[in-house]
């Protein structure tokens, strides 16, 4: 019995160093000492990199290889079957084998970039991490997921990679966090502040990271991949010239070989429009028989049918650059929904302001769309001319894009890599998958308080001003958030009355807010809560000074905000400016 | 081949994952993996505190902005359209193959731009 209650007594008491030491905000302030202690030592503390894999799980293709390689192999994330090879399966790389890829039928495990047919991307796996290709089995695994990767897809991945393959230690995160991190490293910034653009093959995702950690409510995804792309020529070809609907890899290819981003789309147009002597814009493109031509290509103007009498020939006019227009314009083929310029600009003002120049400046695109040539001056362009004109835009499109987050991933175990941020598989035996997903997560979430701290200072002292005009009483809408709902009717009778009076108000500034500021974090355990929006309405009905109030609007939305995420310790300071 | 090695070598583990995907030995027994369509809607029913940054809440916001018109048939763009058919066209030669053209076809035009109401 002894022994049974001092084993219950340690587990609880680890349970409780987790959480304490995890959840926690004030936790992570007592954590940085000792991190840097670690680090001095880093030989017998990081991951070896010889055991180590690297596993960019994309949708369209999965690139691992052992972190000590220089670069990742590509294999296709898909089970295919061939029309000319009924009986056989295609998993994966396999389909090098296949000699005639026409009529390729393509299983899919992921559904919009999320991982949803189990049964299909387990043969995959098994086939990529099988012995010959890429084991894994007493590995440390690095590995990405899609951002907001639901629950039970990570309990399932947790559970194939520990329980079947048997590694030895596992850590997931974003792409556009090693994206991110290498970028800053390769641009010599400490703590990184860029905006990740990554246009894969399910979507595109538009991340801000600001100083190292990614601005969730920045976060955009446009629902446009290359998967999108392809489709949608194989649709406008279909109409247009042959029936390509079953041709899905023959056309991804043309695509790939021959699509680009117009950087006029009106005078391109036009140029299409012309004849033959002045259109530089046309191809004929030679259409693969897998007989004699395994792979189509794009035809010399001068010598078409002189090499292959017989071969199918494309003629490829606008849809070159119609195609990739679908990007930046979705609303042309019926999506409700801004382009891609629009979504990064959406995606910046949602950050704070002193970081909009910052995030400009650092554009960094990622994923096979970034591939289509003039993607990159057409991106330039139109931000230019959509920005304020004194802001610089810079945008990066490294040259090997779709390896560029596996690379990164190289980067993050020689600056993060160490062990203990890895899971092992003695943890996962311990707390399941939903106990260790918490630990996946925490690395470079947002932290906006920290970030917006300076703008909003010089904001409050404004809202004073307005305050001493007798406008109308932050320190009741704070009392609201804490307090009970009886309580914010009673401040909203006051407000309605226009007798709202700031000699209460300034006495529950010095003395009242700061425990109320308190208490409303601890309660809400950390978590960022934005005022609910009636608020601003609330106060904006104030009487007399609806002129002024229009202007700091805005601002007092950012004010209660930022008085919801501090700390005490920083709030100091604005008590001082208030006296 | 490769996948049955795999399997050999490791050790039924406690949980035994593998039951879950081995079709042939489970049989339709165990389907219960959801569609990405029942994840994001058993997402939204979950208490999640106010502000919480969801799948769901990221979608790129819809466009203001009118969408210009192409030629159905050409990509050209469109000064007119087919009362009729509600197809655009860019000029009479493509009226003139639109006059032609059987209903089953009009309608894939449509449905290619994303236009298949009547209103569209």
């Amino acid at each position: 019995m002894k022994m049974n209650e001092t084993i219950e007594f340690d587990m609880v008491d680890i349970k409780r160093q987790r959480i304490d030491n995890k959840n926690h905000i004030y936790g992570r302030r007592y954590d940085k000492p000792k991190m840097k202690n670690k680090s001095e030592n880093p030989e017998d503390e990081f991951v070896d990199e010889s055991r180590t894999v690297i596993i960019d799980s994309g949708a369209y293709t999965i690139k691992t290889e052992l972190a000590s390689k220089n670069e990742p192999m590509l294999i296709p994330n898909c089970i295919m079957k061939a029309k000319a090879e009924r009986k056989r399966l295609f998993i994966g790389n396999q389909i090098d084998e296949c000699r005639d890829c026409s009529g390729l039928f393509y299983l899919l495990p992921c559904e919009r970039g999320y991982i949803t047919k189990w049964e299909v991307q387990k043969p995959i796996w098994d086939q990529v991490f099988n012995k010959t290709l890429c084991p894994v089995n007493d590995k440390h695994v690095l590995m990405t997921q899609p951002l907001f990767n639901f629950k039970n897809i990570q309990d399932c991945t947790d559970e194939i990679f520990f329980e079947e393959y048997e590694i030895s230690s596992l850590y997931r995160c974003n792409p556009t966090d090693l994206v991110a991190l290498k970028y800053g490293l390769e641009r010599g910034m400490r703590r990184e502040t860029c905006l990740v653009v990554d246009s894969g093959y399910s979507f595109t995702h538009i991340v801000p990271y600001i100083n190292g950690k990614k601005c969730s409510n920045g976060i955009r995804r446009l629902q446009i991949g290359g998967k999108m792309l392809t489709n949608h020529m194989k649709d406008i070809l279909s109409y247009r010239q042959y029936h390509v609907m079953e041709e899905t890899y023959v056309i991804n290819q043309v695509k790939e070989d021959t699509c680009f981003v117009s950087e006029n789309f009106q005078n391109d147009l036009k140029i299409a429009s012309e004849g033959a002597s002045k259109n530089h814009i046309v191809r004929n493109y030679i259409l693969p028989d897998f007989n004699t031509i395994r792979r189509g290509y794009i035809s010399d103007p001068d010598r078409i049918k002189d090499m292959h009498e017989n071969c199918q020939v494309l003629r490829l006019n606008n849809e070159r650059f119609a195609v990739p227009e679908i990007l930046f314009t979705p609303s042309d083929i019926g999506i409700n929904s801004v382009g891609i310029v629009d979504c990064l600009i959406d995606s910046i003002k949602l950050c704070p302001r002193t970081y909009h120049d910052a995030l400009a400046r650092n554009i960094v695109v990622v994923g096979g769309n970034a591939l289509l040539p003039g993607f990159k001056n057409r991106l330039m362009k139109e931000l230019q001319s959509r920005m304020p004109a004194k802001w610089v835009v810079d945008i990066t499109v490294p040259e090997k894009s779709t390896i560029y987050a596996w690379q990164g991933g190289k980067s993050f175990l020689k600056q993060h890599g160490s062990v203990e941020k890895f899971v092992t598989k003695k943890e996962y035996d311990e707390f399941g998958s939903s106990g260790i997903q918490r630990r996946f997560n925490e690395w470079k979430t947002f932290q906006e308080e920290e970030s917006t701290k300076e703008v909003e200072m010089k904001q409050i002292s404004l809202i004073d001003h307005v305050n001493k005009l007798n406008v109308f009483s932050r320190q009741e809408d704070l009392v609201d958030q804490v307090d009970s709902i009886e309580q914010k009717e009673l401040s909203q009778s006051y407000v309605l009355d226009g007798s709202v009076t700031s000699n209460k108000s300034l006495s529950a500034l010095e003395e009242g807010s700061t425990p109320g500021l308190l208490n409303l974090f601890d309660d809400k355990n950390a978590v960022l809560t934005p005022p609910p929006s009636e608020k601003s309405s609330e106060i904006s009905i104030c009487s007399e000074s609806m002129s002024k109030m229009k202007s700091s609007q805005e601002e007092n939305l950012q004010v209660k905000y930022f008085f919801q995420n501090e700390d005490s310790e920083e709030e100091n300071p604005l008590n001082l400016d208030f006296i | 081949m490769a996948t049955e090695d795999i399997k050999i070598e490791n050790k039924p583990s406690f949980k035994t994952a593998a039951s879950y995907f081995d079709s042939k030995n489970n049989g339709n027994k165990k389907k219960t993996w959801k569609s990405l369509k029942q994840i994001i809607s058993s997402e939204k029913t979950l208490p999640w505190p106010e502000g919480t940054v969801l799948y769901s809440s990221i979608n790129a916001p819809p466009s203001f902005r009118p969408p210009e018109k192409f030629s159905d048939l050409s990509g050209l763009p469109a000064l007119y359209t087919d009362p009729a058919t509600r197809l655009r066209y860019a000029n009479k030669e493509e009226y003139a193959t639109i006059l032609d053209l059987p209903m089953d076809i009009t309608a894939g035009y449509l449905a290619l731009r994303g236009a298949s109401s009547i209103v569209g």
